[in-house]
């Protein structure tokens, strides 16, 4: 009996050391043991049987392969039905419903409502999910730190590329400008939120190919978020210790044109980076615009209040000034039957600033087609400047709503004459082209 | 017998000497201190020094190369090695006050976009971070400490730009926060030469972070404040084992474990003038898993007075994940493996009409950081000495840490000053043995 009483504390304690080993193994283990796995297949696949015959969810497409989340069971069967599949590592940021264990709850983390990254990459790929038929998530390039430029297709017969009119709405070249992200996604959401019950979005997206990219710059937005609510730039590391290039001064249609425009100090809020399209940010929306031929694009700032139009670099007119000048008039003034606030219009150079080498110079120097910065309210930076309160997203993308409907409206029913214009014009005629003074031909690429 | 037996007299004035020089070299000038950061140490998350903590380092195991695995002389074992509470005393009381001087070229805002520094800057910080007490009870030992293991504090940064004696935009920027651990821990002997333990810790903490920008001539205040708790639990566990009189391992394992992070922040925007007052406010629930960490470390009794330590720490880095306010940030981390060294001497001296030993430290340190970034890598070398007696031990250490790898030639001190009682001594002599 002593030696039993001698003894009992030892096992007690080994009994307890498994036990809260056991526990506490238990306790840390990874519970990313998702059910899901994600798989790719050709384009060329037959999808559409594939859809049919199996629950797997459309996630995306990059163009050459289609990606779908499919629960694990179902593989074997996949791969016995003869569908060459692959599976692919599933990607950090967490997929709805893969069970990260890291998984956020904080709708409202320190952005509040607005989006970030993860939060966009996740919504666009659930309305990509949610209408497989008329929404297509793709991958337009990848930004400095690996992340990816998304670009949301939206229109009937999504997965074709048809004769249609295209029209893109951009956002946040510029990091701090939060609200310039919402907008576009919202634009997106409710073309297909209302596809089905408005007869109006039914046919504008039957009509046309509507492409939403609404973050260009998701590593500054996310520095923004993180680390400083007003960084403006990406987050290329420059040769003299800065950081960031002006994504809105790296296009190619007169970069560099003077030193008003754009900044050749790598400093600067306006530097405009080493060479035209030095940045991968901007080099995958210039890929998306070589390869559709587009009718219209805006692409949203903040802030002022304006509604701006080619040219940015001189202050002299485009030889289409009066229909740039018609349009914005129109929008401005369906903008302000919303919630009365007014937005000014005029061409960019003298109503707002200089700039050169910015995305709506090189849409219109290179492809003639209308183009429009539309910077966000509020109307000054003693009414918040780049922010915006939470409760104004609503606000601002109604009274937008009806203007980016009347581009698209523009944009289809004038598509048959733009569309002659469209084509992407051989090096040699560039001069050629009224209104454009071209510094060097190869900038224009 | 004595703390630390040794065979032969030193003469005091050569100890007091010696003594002299240690304790001069831990007022070594900071100025004289250059250093390095890179993208990627000084994140969110960050601990000031090195990813690699280890327990907490009183001064004996600072002197000794933060070795920790087998080095039984104080009550923070319970942080590393729990089966080492059988080696103590009987009764022992631990203090430990400890100086830290970190360099940091990146962090924040700071030199990466927004400010520029001319040089890297430093966050220096004095703090009790340890109290700990040991008990016996027949072969079980039982030890409770609060130990102050990460240091989440930055620089602070008042930016200011005076335009035409005005003061047109002014930026501060401040982080303060630490980790502390409540440690309950158990130790047996097995046998004669075989010893385990194990601690219960209980992690608590936070990180508070404040940015404040005004432009006064317009009357535009933007702040960006964020608070978060930080709560956990871990297990350690130990084993020490006596192979030969000169020969004595130790395994330590600190089990993966999730933090609870919870997280509020808040953004505003405020201009009087024309009644703006923007407020984001956000919340988030986080979870920081923390990596495997096991320990091996040998100690051999090279001399009855001369003792050599040992130590390999594995960090399982990449198993390290991490959100902030919801996001689940990237970390690409690899696991490290952490060597250390070091070499302790011990000689005896008569004072105050008492016979003291007098341990002398010297050690050395690799330290690996987990960033794929840049393989950036620490050396430390570590020095120290003290006083013992049967009741009382009063050690002090330093240690100096040279960073290559990320450029920025960042640079560590640590000092620690290490104070322990033997309540018990008396009634328990013969106990202690190293």
């Amino acid at each position: 009996m002593k030696e039993n009483k001698k003894g009992f504390p030892f096992l007690a304690f080994i009994i307890y050391a498994c036990l809260i080993i056991f526990l506490s193994v238990i306790y840390a283990a990874d519970s990313q043991k998702t059910e899901y796995e994600l798989i790719s297949l050709s384009e060329k696949a037959d999808l559409k049987s594939l859809i049919a015959s199996f629950p797997v969810d459309p996630v995306m497409a990059d163009g050459r392969r289609s990606f779908f989340l499919v629960e694990r069971k179902y593989l074997e069967s996949i791969k016995k039905a003869g569908f060459d599949f692959r599976l692919e590592k599933v990607p950090s940021s967490p997929i709805p419903g893969s069970g990260s264990n890291l998984n956020s709850t904080a709708q409202g983390g320190l952005n509040g409502a607005y989006h970030s990254y993860q939060e966009l990459a996740s919504d666009l790929r659930s309305l990509a999910t949610s209408y497989p038929g008329l929404a297509q998530l793709h991958i337009l390039g990848k930004s400095l730190e690996n992340r990816n430029i998304y670009a949301l297709k939206i229109s009937d017969n999504v997965s074709l590329k048809e004769n249609e009119a295209k029209v893109a709405f951009l956002g946040c070249h510029h990091a701090r400008e939060w609200i310039s992200v919402e907008v576009p996604l919202l634009i997106g959401r409710n073309l297909l939120e209302n596809y089905n019950g408005d007869s109006r979005i039914k046919n504008l997206v039957d009509s046309a190919e509507i492409w939403i990219i609404p973050l260009v710059n998701p590593d500054g937005l996310e520095y923004s978020i993180l680390n400083y609510r007003l960084w403006r730039k990406n987050r290329r590391f420059n040769q003299d210790g800065s950081y960031g290039v002006d994504l809105n001064r790296n296009y190619s249609y007169q970069w560099a044109y003077d030193n008003l425009g754009s900044s050749p100090e790598p400093r600067a809020e306006t530097y405009r980076g080493t060479a035209p399209f030095s940045e991968p940010e901007t080099e995958a929306v210039k890929n998306l615009f070589l390869k559709n031929s587009f009718q219209a694009a805006i692409s949203y700032h903040s802030y002022s209040q304006i509604i701006l139009y080619p040219w940015g670099f001189m202050d002299q007119a485009t030889d289409q000034e009066e229909l740039l000048s018609q349009l914005a008039a129109q929008m401005a003034s369906l903008i302000s039957q919303v919630n009365g606030r007014f937005y000014e219009i005029g061409r960019a150079s003298s109503s707002l600033y200089l700039t050169n080498g910015d995305f709506a110079d090189w849409i219109y120097g290179f492809f003639q087609i209308p183009v429009f910065t539309i910077e966000l309210p509020p109307v000054d930076r003693l009414h918040g400047g780049f922010l915006n309160s939470e409760e104004d997203i609503n606000n601002i993308f109604l009274e937008n709503w009806p203007a980016a409907l009347f581009l698209l409206d523009w944009a289809i029913s004038s598509y048959p004459a733009s569309k002659r214009h469209q084509r992407i014009l051989p090096e040699n005629k560039l001069e050629k082209l009224p209104g454009i003074v071209v510094k060097d031909k190869r900038s224009l690429f | 017998m004595l703390k630390y037996q040794t065979k032969g007299m030193v003469r005091p004035a050569t100890n007091l000497l010696w003594l002299l020089i240690f304790s001069a070299s831990l007022l070594l000038p900071s100025s004289t201190l250059w250093a390095q950061s890179n993208l990627g140490q000084y994140t969110e998350e960050a601990p000031l020094g090195t990813w690699n903590i280890f327990g907490v380092n009183l001064a004996p195991s600072l002197g000794l190369g933060l070795n920790q695995s087998v080095l039984n002389l104080t009550s923070a074992a319970s942080l590393t090695n729990p089966a080492l509470l059988s080696f103590l005393p009987a009764t022992t009381l631990s203090l430990n006050l400890s100086f830290s001087q970190d360099q940091l070229a990146k962090y924040w805002l700071v030199n990466t976009g927004v400010l520029t520094t001319n040089g890297n800057l430093y966050c220096r910080n004095w703090q009790f971070d340890y109290l700990g007490i040991s008990q016996r009870f027949g072969k079980w030992t039982v030890a409770m400490a609060v130990a102050v293991t990460e240091d989440y504090s930055r620089p602070k940064v008042d930016y200011r730009l005076i335009y035409q004696q005005t003061l047109s935009h002014q930026l501060v920027l401040w982080q303060k926060g630490c980790q502390r651990n409540y440690v309950l821990g158990f130790s047996r002997n097995l046998n004669s030469s075989l010893a385990a333990g194990l601690s219960l810790v209980l992690r608590s903490g936070h990180i508070e972070r404040n940015l404040e920008e005004t432009w006064p001539v317009d009357g535009i205040q933007m702040t960006d404040n964020r608070y978060q708790k930080i709560r956990g639990f871990y297990v350690v566990f130990g084993l020490s084992y006596r192979v030969r009189d000169w020969l004595t391992l130790g395994l330590s394992l600190i089990l993966p474990s999730v933090s609870k992070v919870s997280g509020q922040s808040q953004l505003t925007y405020k201009v009087p003038e024309t009644q703006t007052n923007i407020e984001i406010l956000g919340q988030a629930q986080d979870r920081t898993k923390k990596p495997m960490v096991a320990g091996v470390g040998a100690k051999f009794s090279l001399r009855p007075n001369l003792d050599y330590y040992l130590e390999g720490t594995y960090f399982d880095w990449a198993n390290y994940a991490f959100s902030y306010f919801g996001e689940p940030l990237e970390r690409n981390f690899r696991k490290v493996i952490r060597l250390g060294t070091g070499l302790e001497y011990r000689t005896r001296l008569k004072f105050l009409g008492r016979i003291w030993s007098t341990p002398y430290y010297l050690g050395f340190l690799w330290d690996p950081q987990p960033m794929t970034e840049v393989n950036s890598n620490y050396f430390y070398l570590t020095f120290g000495s003290g006083l013992c007696t049967d009741f009382i031990s009063l050690s002090f250490s330093t240690a100096i840490g040279l960073e290559t790898g990320s450029g920025q030639h960042l640079k560590n001190q640590k000092i620690a000053i290490t104070l322990e009682l033997y309540p018990g001594a008396k009634k328990n002599r013969g106990r202690r043995t190293s």
